[in-house]
């Protein structure tokens, strides 16, 4: 048995989950000339990241395609290993472990899929998923159909479930056998990839309102990773902002809603379809795209949408400015004192 | 309300799905028109059959489902009755449609010049290097900067946002008289999905284009359109001005999805939510479809399928605003 | 929870497994398939009992006799009775396709399965790119190439002789290994990517028990089509080795020895002699085509799964 190296108790002031300038660089496979001459194409799909969690915080990670912001939920839970930096969780670092060290920081952080058709093995019943994963946490045969059933039940499901295929469920209720497959683990800390943007927008609030409700039941913490800004500010106690794989903006949602500092968050707030009132008040859309998966760009990854963009932000990359002990911002403005 | 002159009339279009014995209806009696230069909106969630609608007025249904019943007219001529060489000929020159998913939508074999030319030269009778010229200009009038060059490019040179204004401007070439955006934003990033909103709306303006936009995001649909049909199981149960059916949404599911949908300027707290799910195997003729889910349900919705009430420019299927 | 309950996915009473057979073969093609592989197989089994005389009997008065109400398919040269011959050359001819298949299947599907999950690693370029090779050559041509090398005589195991076949069999499985190993690896590097994997690789399980448990039941179903249609293509290199005299050596009866030897009669009007094991042979590999093809209709993973639920 790997000896579990988490505390029970964390010290005052030190955060449940912490990462430190996590960075993950991919290799891209480049054609031989380039590798003759020593040119290999790298994908910084995420860059200095840092940022820390306290227990019962539910995290939003916000951002479009090339944010980044999948790649760190699969590092926070160790299913990639970050290139550069270091994960903490209760004060251990476990950026560097691997195989079976890991086994313990499994038992406290878990991950919800966002595609319900390949989260699941088409081949297996829910009963049989569910005892595997409860088998992984070590629990004993005669246990575990209890424990699935009652599983099923915390998330709203019938036992019958159990004798299904997940191709006979709806999106919705594979879903809810997702979380309660991660439950099998009895994780502190749940992230959770997109795992409504696949369901009808009736429902989403289903999924949604199961999870806040866990949360309290089980006093678990929680990330939530989704691009839709609406659902992360209603649900979330603290927002991150991801542009082009570094955080631009992380604070609480009344902040970030009523005044968004960075010119991507407040772009990003106006784009989002507002139905009679967004008729009413037409706001010129963002220019341009998110960067393509290799690009690197020299200063702010953003300067090449930005309508505030100036000299020094092609140039430079901002440092991080603390607006307030629960807003941060990376932008030049910033740091001049410019924003409002 | 003065509604302009029809373009595509569709009356009691039904769609079936399966062998048929036991065939199952995805598109249970339709009925609505659109009127030149007019942006209307269907929505709907899985389930609802907007996007055979869709597929069924084009007669491209997928295989395995048919058009059961009903007619389809563009300017007064019905298509049902036209062969395939005719209906191939009214597709891209009477009535385009665009997709969800531009990764798919564009032959990535092709040049997105040659993609073009093909659109643009199988509805007119114009040289090669005419149709480049036209070609370019298409991409102009998109938003794509540099047209000329890009014309040799290949669609996995764009990014999606860009492959969708491609998208766009092959179904707009030959200025048809009705566009069909199926769930055009749907795959796209929220800033980018904003900028293609913006290009089909003044496409609109500038070529008098009508739009038939289909989503299931009720918020987006409203941005750009004057009429939203709202559809549940296969069936318009609300029809009306953009306006009318956020102020005053008299079906029950109208009412209760536009509750549902998130917002930016919401507070905190729980989500409402409809309880339970759409009907996933085809409703029953007999009854209300959406009974199962409703709040206002009475003895009547379970055995008798409700009237439609059609006032002038909206219409209503419900037992509640036809007692 | 909520008054309103969900439907939960549609199984009604199910009928019985022989109620779904049909649609489990994939319908008209696959049940009639099905039911002449069946017959085969029987034959094949039950040959000392069905055959109506001994296959190798020798009766020269009797030689070269038109099918009649005593020998119903004729006779051969040397007077032994062609139906007899046909029923027992089942033998031989299944024994090839199935064994070969089986050794290709676990061979390819092991190797497939470990290059496609280890993807990355030198695993993965050393097996795909030695298999390559070898499938650069066709089928027969190998075979016939390392028969001639190997030559024909009985193979000794320990006390036990076999007979050539051994070699033929033993020789297929191998080169139906590339094949099986390709579709297992694709098949393999796509459900490597499934977030069911990833999610048991967040339970702690080790990669051979993930390899093994979770992705291994997603790539079997093409490679059950394809070992279904190699049974077919394994009886028509039998029957060819055979009648170029490197497989089963006389007087061992055999669909290709029996070709082989109607060679000469060819145009002198003792039709049966080739008829009825050409016939055979078609028949057979006919059958496993049609059972192929049905279960490919039915265990396409794109085709809606309605065949499960009903």
């Amino acid at each position: 048995m790997t000896p579990d190296p988490f505390p029970d108790v964390l010290s005052p002031g030190t955060p449940l989950l912490q990462l430190r300038n996590v960075t993950k660089i991919y290799q891209l496979r480049s054609a031989l000339w380039d590798r003759l001459h020593r040119r290999r194409a790298t994908l910084a799909a995420v860059g200095g990241v840092s940022l820390a969690v306290d227990a019962g915080d539910i995290l939003g990670v916000v951002g479009e395609s090339g944010s980044g912001k999948s790649t760190l939920g699969k590092i926070v839970v160790r299913l990639i290993r970050p290139t550069e930096g270091a994960v903490l969780y209760r004060g251990v670092d476990v950026s560097a472990q691997d195989g079976r060290a890991l086994l313990p920081y499994r038992q406290r952080v878990q991950m919800i899929f966002q595609d319900t058709h390949s989260s699941l093995n088409p081949r297996k019943r829910v009963g049989r998923l569910l005892a595997e994963a409860l088998a992984a946490n070590g629990m004993k045969r005669d246990s575990r159909h209890g424990e699935a059933a009652r599983l099923l039940r915390l998330v709203g499901l019938d036992q019958v479930v159990e004798t299904r295929y997940p191709h006979e469920l709806s999106g919705g209720q594979r879903q809810r056998v997702g979380i309660a497959r991660s439950l099998c683990m009895r994780p502190e800390l749940l992230v959770a990839d997109e795992p409504v943007s696949a369901l009808d927008v009736s429902l989403q609030g289903q999924i949604i309102n199961l999870l806040t409700r866990l949360r309290a039941e089980l006093g678990l913490t929680m990330i939530f990773i989704s691009h839709d800004l609406a659902v992360v500010g209603r649900i979330c106690t603290r927002i991150a902002v991801m542009y082009a794989g570094r955080i631009v903006e992380i604070g609480r949602p009344e902040d970030l809603m009523a005044a968004p500092v960075h010119p991507y968050t407040r772009a990003l707030i106006d784009a989002v379809p507002k139905g009679l009132d967004g008729r009413a008040h037409r706001r010129k859309p963002l220019a341009g795209a998110p960067p393509a998966p290799g690009e690197t760009v020299t200063g702010c990854p953003f300067r090449s949408r930005c309508p505030e963009a100036m000299a020094i932000c092609v140039s430079q990359m901002p440092d991080k400015v603390r607006l307030s002990p629960d807003h941060d911002v990376v932008c030049h403005l910033a740091t001049r004192g410019e924003c409002v | 309300m003065n509604l302009p002159e029809a373009v595509v009339e569709v009356s009691g279009l039904h769609v079936a799905f399966g062998p048929a014995g036991s065939a199952v209806e995805v598109v249970r009696g339709v009925d609505f028109s659109v009127g030149r230069g007019e942006a209307v909106g269907l929505v709907g969630e899985s389930g609802s059959g907007k996007s055979m609608t869709a597929l069924g007025i084009m007669r491209l249904l997928p295989r395995g489902s048919r058009v059961a019943a009903g007619s389809v007219r563009l300017n007064g001529c019905s298509l049902h009755g036209l062969s395939d060489r005719e209906m191939s000929s009214v597709r891209g020159r009477d009535i385009s449609m665009i997709f969800q998913d531009p990764l798919t939508s564009l032959n990535p074999a092709f040049t997105i010049g040659r993609q073009l030319t093909d659109a643009i030269r199988t509805h007119q009778a114009i040289g090669r290097n005419a149709a480049l010229d036209r070609a370019a200009e298409l991409l102009a009038l998109v938003g794509i900067a540099g047209p000329r060059a890009r014309l040799a490019a290949y669609p996995h040179e764009f990014s999606g946002g860009m492959r969708q204004r491609v998208a766009i401007a092959i179904a707009v070439a030959c200025q048809p008289k009705l566009l069909i955006a199926d769930e055009p934003t749907t795959a796209l990033d929220v800033t980018v999905q904003a900028q293609v909103v913006e290009l089909l709306a003044l496409l609109r303006e500038e070529l008098g284009i009508a739009i038939l936009f289909i989503s299931h995001n009720l918020d987006l649909v409203a941005e750009i359109c004057d009429r939203v049909m709202v559809m549940y199981a296969g069936e318009i149960v609300e029809a009306n001005s953009v306006h009318a059916l956020f102020r005053n949404p008299r079906h029950p599911y109208t009412q209760q999805l536009l509750r549902c949908i998130p917002r930016l300027s919401d507070g905190r707290g729980e989500l409402p939510t409809i309880p339970g799910a759409p009907p996933r195997f085809g409703a029953r003729p007999d009854s209300c479809a959406f009974a199962p889910r409703c709040d206002y349900v009475h003895e009547r919705c379970w055995h008798t399928a409700p009237p439609v009430r059609a006032d002038a420019g909206s219409r209503v299927a419900c037992w509640l605003a036809s007692p | 929870m909520t008054g309103v309950q969900e439907q939960i996915g549609r199984r009604p009473d199910r009928p019985a497994i022989w109620a779904r057979l049909p649609a489990l073969l994939g319908g008209a093609t696959g049940c009639a398939g099905g039911v002449l592989v069946l017959f085969v197989v029987v034959c094949a089994l039950l040959a000392p009992l069905i055959a109506p005389h001994s296959p190798v009997a020798i009766d020269l008065q009797h030689k070269l006799a038109a099918p009649d109400a005593r020998f119903w398919f004729g006779t051969d040269q040397a007077g032994r009775d062609v139906l007899s011959r046909v029923i027992w050359g089942a033998r031989p001819s299944l024994q090839v396709g199935l064994v070969a298949v089986v050794i290709g299947t676990i061979g390819g599907v092991a190797l497939g399965l470990v290059a496609g999950f280890y993807s990355g690693g030198w695993f993965e370029q050393a097996v795909m790119r030695a298999l390559d090779a070898m499938a650069a050559v066709p089928l027969l041509v190998w075979a016939i190439a390392i028969v001639g090398i190997v030559g024909v005589d009985p193979v000794l195991i320990g006390p036990f002789a076999f007979g050539n076949e051994i070699k033929v069999m033993a020789l297929l499985g191998l080169l139906y290994i590339p094949g099986l190993a390709r579709l297992t690896y694709t098949s393999a590097l796509v459900e490597c990517q499934s977030d069911y994997v990833a999610a048991r690789r967040l339970q702690g399980v080790g990669g051979w028990r993930i390899m093994l448990g979770d992705v291994l039941p997603n790539c079997l179903s093409p490679v059950i089509v394809q070992a279904t249609l190699l049974v077919a293509v394994g009886i028509i290199i039998e029957a060819a080795i055979s009648f170029v005299g490197l497989g089963v050596q006389p007087p061992t009866p055999s669909w290709g020895t029996m070709l082989a030897e109607a060679r000469n009669y060819l145009f002198s009007g003792e039709w049966w002699l080739s008829l009825f094991p050409g016939l055979a042979i078609s028949l057979t590999v006919i059958a496993f085509n049609l059972l192929g093809d049905g279960l490919r209709d039915v265990l396409d993973p794109r085709r809606n799964t309605a065949v499960f639920t009903t």
